[in-house]
């Protein structure tokens, strides 16, 4: 808008030049990215480890196996028990620990008032979302904020999936009430007990944003993953 | 990358799923391709080979050639050879083992290597090492693995995509309006410090405030501390991401000169908070 018109042409460049870049990435075929999806895909499958032995609490989210989002997605590596294995409520947590976790979520759906399992492909309901971690630095924050209402999310059941060099958790969110009723971690094969990063989990109802669609800086830490499965939640609503 | 990927397409689209799925496999694709931390990875191969032209993928061709151009444009306030110097300043322990990555081994790499240092074969698909030098694709691969993504996007028109805090936003928000971007307090987590409306364009934030000093001055080797936060909205994520680097670097006045040099918006905080921005940036309300 607003710029020197003489060193236009050095802008294009580079602009043309990063969109050329894409251009050649892609036609240099996808075949390959497939292939890395797919092998994903069989590493988390190898990668399944016993279910950690951390108490059950909370209501289970009403058995959702998680509906796959799509066929050949990662999150559709085979689930061996949709038990949740830590669960956390929104009561405040011991600080502090390092969580060795890295996650993402994937959010499959945000059907109507009950979690009755709307199926993925359901077109008429929610913008689908979904996050993907493929790495956490190991930092854990503690401090939060007063609760403060959350915004209304439509009711259902969100699973997420996570993905990093520590291991994959598989999260789930259950909105009630248009609040976070629960957030529980559905499966942990990561290389560290997942109690380790249950203190995380109450940050997923205290903590969001509503005022922007999204935040550019933010963090990398287990932290930011909650908060952004948060964001996609609201995106979701 | 070592990021958070969140994809967020507007609407009920038929086949957006597939097409996130697609868009995810690049960021796997790219970080597979393009990590310092694994020394199997294609950039690690790479590395490991002075001397010699070596044939790369598509994907480490262009993300070099890109950066290449950047470091040249700015005149090495961005450069990828600088993964030497960040080694030897501990960024080079693999987060899961504690592992010490490619700091000692090989011949002792001189101080002075710059990105004139990779030459480049177009026809070839060739890049060629003149001395032991590390190649940081960091800024660049995870903004090409966004506009990877974006372009596999393309067709639902109106989506999101936040990689750790790096942004594409296409079209509009579920309102129906430019997207609202919120831009990081460099010191309070959890405040904003900006919003800006944003279509079609990249957001890319590069700060020191996430794991500690991390972005060094290319041509002195030091850390740099004139800016806290360099916001950077352009056309495109790798675009975007590698000129954030380089405002930081530059420093306030100059940052700003280059991002208006180049035709694109930003915003740059300093330590104290001062804000300087390019005329054209938009804010949110």
């Amino acid at each position: 808008m607003s710029q020197g018109g003489s060193n236009k042409k050095v802008a294009n460049s580079l602009v043309t030049a990063s969109f050329g870049a894409v251009i050649a990435v892609y036609s240099a075929g996808y075949v390959r990215t497939q292939a890395a999806a797919e092998r994903f895909a069989s590493q988390i499958a190898e990668r399944r480890v016993p279910e950690p032995n951390v108490p059950d609490t909370a209501a289970p989210p009403s058995e959702t196996p998680s509906a796959p989002s799509s066929a050949n997605s990662p999150d559709t590596a085979p689930r061996a028990t949709s038990k949740p294995g830590v669960v956390a409520s929104n009561e405040p947590q011991p600080a502090a620990t390092t969580s060795p976790v890295a996650a993402s979520a994937t959010v499959i759906e945000a059907p109507a008032p009950s979690p009755t399992q709307a199926p993925v492909t359901n077109p008429a309901i929610a913008s689908p979302a979904v996050n993907q971690v493929v790495d956490l630095a190991p930092v854990v924050e503690t401090k939060q904020e007063a609760a403060t209402p959350a915004p209304k999310w439509k009711d259902g059941t969100y699973t997420g999936w996570g993905y990093s060099r520590h291991g994959d958790i598989e999260a789930e969110v259950v909105i009630q009430g248009g609040r976070i009723a629960s957030a529980v971690i559905s499966q942990c094969l990561t290389r560290y007990s997942c109690s380790v990063i249950d203190v995380l989990i109450p940050q997923v109802a205290k903590r969001q944003s509503p005022d922007v669609d999204n935040v550019s800086g933010a963090t990398q830490s287990a932290d930011a993953f909650y908060g952004a499965v948060v964001q996609a939640l609201a995106k979701a609503k | 990358m070592g990021t958070l990927v969140t994809i967020h397409v507007v609407g009920a689209a038929e086949g957006a799923d597939a097409a996130m799925d697609r868009a995810f496999g690049w960021f796997h694709e790219t970080e597979a391709r393009c990590t310092r931390f694994d020394e199997h990875s294609e950039l690690m191969q790479l590395t490991a080979q002075v001397g010699m032209a070596v044939p790369v993928s598509a994907m480490i061709f262009e993300a070099v050639r890109f950066a290449l151009m950047v470091a040249e444009e700015t005149t090495g306030a961005f450069d990828p050879t600088v993964g030497h110097r960040m080694e030897t300043r501990g960024f080079n322990r693999e987060h899961r083992t504690g592992k010490v990555v490619g700091a000692t081994e090989g011949p002792p790499r001189a101080e002075d290597v710059s990105y004139r240092d990779v030459e480049l074969d177009a026809e070839r698909g060739t890049i060629l090492l003149r001395r032991p030098l590390r190649l940081d694709l960091g800024a660049v691969a995870k903004g090409l693995a966004i506009d990877m993504a974006a372009r596999e996007l393309e067709p639902f028109h109106d989506f999101a995509i936040d990689a750790g805090g790096d942004l594409y936003l296409g079209g509009v928000n579920e309102q129906g309006a430019p997207w609202i971007v919120g831009i990081r307090h460099p010191f309070h987590e959890r405040d904003l410090i900006a919003s800006l409306r944003v279509s079609n364009q990249a957001v890319c934030t590069s700060g020191n405030y996430e794991r500690g000093q991390h972005i060094l001055d290319p041509r002195t080797g030091a850390g740099t501390d004139a800016v806290a936060s360099a916001t950077v909205v352009a056309p495109g994520a790798m675009l975007a991401d590698a000129l954030a680097t380089a405002a930081f670097v530059l420093g306030p006045q100059e940052g700003i000169r280059l991002l208006n040099r180049l035709g694109v918006e930003g915003l740059l905080v300093t330590p104290d908070l001062e804000r300087h921005e390019t005329r054209g940036l938009v804010h949110a309300a």
